[in-house]
């Protein structure tokens, strides 16, 4: 298979016979074989059940037996998703000899939705502590140029997209692991709204922080990849008992008339915004009013305030997770691991309470903010990948996501081209609670117009020009 | 119950202090270990003192008690 079929394009060609499953994934694993020694995306390849899933796949097709748009299609999964009878490591030492029991949940919906598992993808340590060299795995790099880092923690997801092995892989996002990723690797990255994926058998880094979403080729890829995963799950206590649109169905209705909001405190004067990466925003804004959007400024509070109230969530939370193998074996984590899950014991009960009032206020005023427009446009990458060398120090990074995460708002990051380091840049959209239909539908308007090209690495490279 | 004239806030002391947090959960880390925790802790600190703001007590924090439901 040309690694520019898209989802849609791939059903069609099973359904017709002009394709077999078994075929996409033979060509998947030629491209991890050629490709994943250096770009280390996967920490454990499922190849035979990957074949034998397929031959299953061909077989129903072959007999009218239609699971859904996902039927016969390969992917690949974070490592921190149950998969029965496999190793969920999170990356991490602690983890090598655990077993899942059962799939979690994201993999039941895609089983049963027939698409092809084809292993589990790097992480950071517990979707936090990377990248990492002190780690059972290597980190995984990017292919644009893998001497510089993907992004995290959904990273071997990234990766994987990115380099054509799969069309889609679902990640997780607790502060921004799957749009960060997605940006710094030039793909679609979807954080759904909290609730809308259900959580279950997904090692947890912060329970009111932690999302289930897909990084994908194309939006329609993730708006497919979407319609199987999302769903009301009793077994998940956060899970949101809403109904599932088809996602896919109104993609092209277009953005005339839509009300564009851009919370441009967020980004403008940050210091580590470079001028491609304004560029870059600036491009995603004129394309959206050219299809016939309205765009104005609108107010939202301090962005300091969200990264503060998410990351006092954020540690608090991991922390009562972590707390008895942090007494027990703090030197099996990795350094930056533990660096960062020890602060937990520098929280006070008020700390987190206080983090939650805040919380409810942050979430109130997008919510207000929402009453006038439909979408925001907002930075995700303010400047490009950095190189593994020097270390990049995560609490650094020129990435800008946890917010949404904070409010549980939907938000998207999608690519808008490459800087002139040849390394990409994206744009993030955010929609209000629920709306993954009109959030995709935007989404999709943009990289109609720009981008890095649908399966086609590096065609239709917008290159920019702005200064540094 | 009445002020103590000769009562002294307590100053912060960093690594004093990070070392008390430590040992009261139980976390006992090698002295490269903490110094690394304790250069991360300054940053985090940050974090801590902007979300414990001036609250009203009708500002409830976004935790339901829902399982009654």
């Amino acid at each position: 298979m040309s690694e520019a079929l898209s989802i849609a394009e791939a059903g069609k060609a099973l359904r017709t016979g002009a394709t077999r499953s078994l075929a996409l994934v033979e060509a998947a694993l030629a491209q991890i074989e050629a490709r994943d020694p250096d770009l280390c995306a996967f920490v454990g390849l499922h190849a035979d059940a990957g074949r034998a899933a397929a031959r299953v796949a061909d077989r129903e097709i072959a007999a009218g037996r239609d699971r859904g748009p996902l039927h016969g299609i390969p992917y690949a999964i974070k490592d921190i998703y149950d998969v029965a009878g496999e190793a969920t490591t999170c990356h991490s030492r602690l983890r090598l000899d655990h077993r899942a029991e059962r799939d979690s949940a994201v993999v039941e919906r895609l089983r049963e939705g027939g698409a092809i598992l084809l292993g589990k993808l790097a992480t950071h340590e517990f979707a936090f502590g990377g990248p990492s060299h002190d780690l059972p795995f290597p980190p995984a790099r990017n292919p644009w140029n893998s001497a510089h880092i993907p992004g995290g923690s959904s990273s071997g997801s990234a990766a994987a997209v990115a380099a054509g092995y799969v069309r889609f892989a679902p990640g997780s996002c607790t502060g921004g692991s799957i749009r960060g990723p997605a940006a710094w690797c030039g793909v679609v990255g979807l954080k759904p709204t909290y609730g809308r994926v259900s959580r279950r058998g997904v090692f947890p880094l912060a329970w009111s922080l932690d999302h289930c979403g897909p990084l994908a080729a194309s939006v329609e890829d993730a708006a497919l990849a979407l319609e199987v995963m999302a769903g009301h799950d009793p077994l998940d206590p956060a899970s949101a008992d809403q109904p599932v649109p088809r996602f896919s169905a109104t993609l092209d209705d277009g953005v005339a008339g839509m009300a564009v909001g851009v919370p441009r405190a967020f980004f403008a004067e940050h210091p580590s915004l470079s001028g491609e990466a304004a560029a870059a925003i600036e491009l995603a804004l004129e394309v959206l009013r050219g299809a016939g959007a309205t765009v104005r400024d609108i107010e939202l509070p301090d962005l300091k305030l969200f990264g503060a109230c998410g990351r006092v969530l954020m540690t608090a939370e991991l922390f009562a997770i972590h707390q008895k193998d942090l007494r027990e074996r703090p030197g099996t984590y990795g350094a930056l691991t533990l660096n960062r899950f020890a602060l937990g014991a520098t929280l006070s009960a008020a700390d987190y309470l206080n983090a939650q009032r805040l919380r409810r206020k942050l979430k109130a005023a997008v919510d207000e903010a929402f009453a006038a427009v439909e979408i925001m446009v907002t930075a995700i990458s303010l400047d490009t990948a950095p190189a593994f060398d020097p270390p990049p120090n995560p609490a650094a990074w020129a990435l800008q996501a946890n917010a949404f995460n904070v409010t549980g708002h939907p938000a998207i990051s999608v690519p808008v081209g490459l800087a002139a380091n040849g390394l990409p840049l994206a744009v993030q959209l955010v929609a209000p609670a629920f709306a993954e239909a009109t959030l995709l539908r935007a989404a999709r308007a943009l990289e109609a117009r720009v981008g890095i090209g649908d399966g086609q690495r590096p065609l239709r490279a917008a290159a920019f020009s702005g200064a540094q | 119950m009445s002020e103590r004239p000769d009562a002294v806030s307590p100053q912060p002391d960093g690594d004093a202090e990070l070392a008390f947090l430590l040992r009261r959960a139980g976390i006992a880390l090698t002295a490269e270990q903490f110094a690394a925790v304790a250069q991360e802790w300054q940053g985090f600190r940050g974090h801590v003192e902007l979300v414990n703001r001036e609250f009203t007590a009708e500002d409830e924090p976004a935790i339901v008690f829902d399982v009654l439901r």
